[in-house]
């Protein structure tokens, strides 16, 4: 009776023994077959995974060398602008007759940094001081890794002579900064010439244009009310250049030109003289926040607007103007 | 922001035993989970993934945590199990980033950090490590991130995934310790 029982356990010891001896010889299978394709494959996954940290590393590095501080550049890299800014500042560089600005560049810097909330920033930091020790492993040495230690604890022993076996925490993601490019190049005298002639040429129709003439081979704008136009055109460069090297521009350089034309018609629309726009307006302002004021004329009591200035009709104002359309009349 | 909570009862207006999660598991002995796990991570299509979190600085305790996690989601084995396995899987995942010649973290270095934030982290790298992922190579491995990413909200990031191994998965977690054959470049000679 009592034989029974432990022929039953005995037959469940041994039936347990095969089942777990099957189950080690199944996890040596596993370890040994990846052990297989860390060698064959494995290597070159990781070698990839090291040469793209190591790109972005010569990456910021770049950057540094155009001036750009590194935590900045470091910024660009986690938001992936950093490659596409690096490729337009070499075509910068190699270009003669353009030249990079340096002091825009810097400006650049601060204004990213400015928009990278902190914690992001030491994190970035954290990330770059860290991948520095990537770079020493080889894939000598990760052979060595995978098949000269004998245990876990040699093992050990060898991933730390490659380096601080602490990696980083990752490079955090930041979302794109809409940089202006164009603000990185120097506005050059040439440069901002050509600007203002574009300026003078969008405005004319406005500034009541009297013809060009030809000075010593220059092309000069003839206006009815020189002294306001004249003031208008340098307000408007004033306002360009400042647009111009806004490292967050957000718009293509050619809609400055547009927006200031708009601003001028819009506020002609809305009655102002070209006197008014000429001393009064700020061209970064909003037209609509733009209280006209009267100018004085020297009769104080009369107490009229200023009639001194060239009153003109903006073209979308005159004869069978979209607005004279659609207005409601009793 | 009290109101995003389920409200009472919420739970009995859903199918019965519809999640995964609600039936049996599919293993409860914590031995054939270790090697369902093993089995799963070894697999070359998942591995590069793995090994490319890890090396994107995705601490092993919370990859562990994040397998884990995403294996009782899917109904195939309960947490008790999880946590019987749990310092096995660890230490798997420390040997094949060893083996691998990898630079990894096993935990956060400031543990002052709070629960919320690593959390975060751990999404970001495990996103990160996805975006970084070729095109072409976005296979298995790929989804299985996903899945982690996607367990990151749930799992109990403060579990210990260290310690000692428990008897009841000792013979099978021994295999891990095994030293590697000596058959290697460095035996010869």
């Amino acid at each position: 009776m009592a034989i029974m029982p432990l022929q039953m356990l005995a037959g469940a010891a041994k039936e347990y023994s095969a089942e777990m001896d099957a189950k080690k010889q199944r996890a040596a299978d596993i370890l040994l077959a990846q052990q297989k394709y860390l060698m064959e494959s494995g290597i070159a996954k990781i070698k990839a995974i090291r040469d793209a940290r190591k790109e972005s590393e010569a990456r910021i590095n770049k950057a540094v060398s155009f001036e750009f501080d590194r935590k900045a550049a470091l910024a660009l890299e986690m938001s992936g602008q950093l490659e596409s800014i690096i490729t337009r500042l070499t075509k910068l560089d190699e270009d003669p007759e353009k030249d990079i600005s340096k002091q825009a560049v810097k400006k650049m810097s601060k204004a990213i940094l400015e928009n990278v909330p902190p914690e992001k920033l030491a994190q970035a930091m954290e990330y770059a001081l860290d991948s520095g020790a990537a770079e020493e492993v080889t894939a000598e040495k990760l052979i060595n890794a995978i098949f000269s230690a004998t245990t876990p604890e040699e093992i050990g022993k060898v991933a730390n002579t490659m380096g601080d076996i602490s990696g980083g925490e990752g490079l955090p993601s930041v979302g794109p900064f809409g940089l202006n490019l164009i603000s990185l190049t120097e506005f050059t005298p040439e440069k901002k010439a050509q600007a203002e002639k574009l300026i003078e040429r969008q405005l004319a129709p406005l500034l009541g244009f009297g013809g060009m003439t030809n000075e010593g081979g220059r092309t000069v704008f003839n206006w009815t009310n020189p002294s306001a136009a004249g003031r208008i055109v340098s307000k408007a460069l004033e306002y360009y250049t400042e647009r111009r090297a806004d490292p967050y521009l957000d718009v293509d350089i050619g809609d400055i030109t547009d927006d200031i034309t708009n601003k001028v018609n819009s506020l002609l629309l809305g009655g102002a003289t070209l006197d008014q726009i000429a001393t009064q307006y700020d061209f970064s302002t909003n037209t609509a926040d733009f209280n006209v004021e009267p100018i004085s004329t020297g009769n104080e009591n009369e107490n009229n607007i200023s009639n001194t200035s060239t009153k003109l009709t903006p073209p979308s104002l005159q004869k069978d103007s979209f607005i004279d359309n659609f207005m409601i009349k009793d | 922001m009290i109101f995003d909570g389920p409200i009472p009862g919420q739970s009995l207006t859903k199918t019965p035993r519809n999640a995964p999660y609600e039936r049996p598991p599919e293993i409860t002995d914590p031995n054939e989970a270790v090697l369902w796990h093993m089995n799963r991570l070894s697999d070359p299509e998942r591995l590069d993934n793995l090994l490319f979190s890890l090396e994107f600085g995705l601490p092993i305790k919370h990859a562990t945590q994040a397998a884990l996690t995403t294996a009782v989601a899917r109904g195939i084995h309960n947490i008790d199990v999880s946590l019987i396995i749990a310092p096995v899987i660890h230490k798997y995942l420390k040997v094949t980033a060893e083996q691998a010649g990898i630079n990894y973290i096993e935990d956060f270095k400031n543990a002052e950090i709070a629960e919320e934030e690593k959390r975060n982290r751990v999404n970001l790298l495990l996103q990160k490590a996805m975006k970084e992922t070729p095109e072409d190579e976005r296979d298995a491995g790929f989804e299985m991130l996903g899945d982690f990413a996607k367990a990151t909200p749930t799992m109990d990031i403060e579990q210990e995934t260290t310690g000692d191994i428990p008897e009841e998965v000792e013979d099978v977690a021994s295999q891990i310790k095994e030293k590697p054959q000596s058959r290697g470049l460095m035996s010869r000679g």
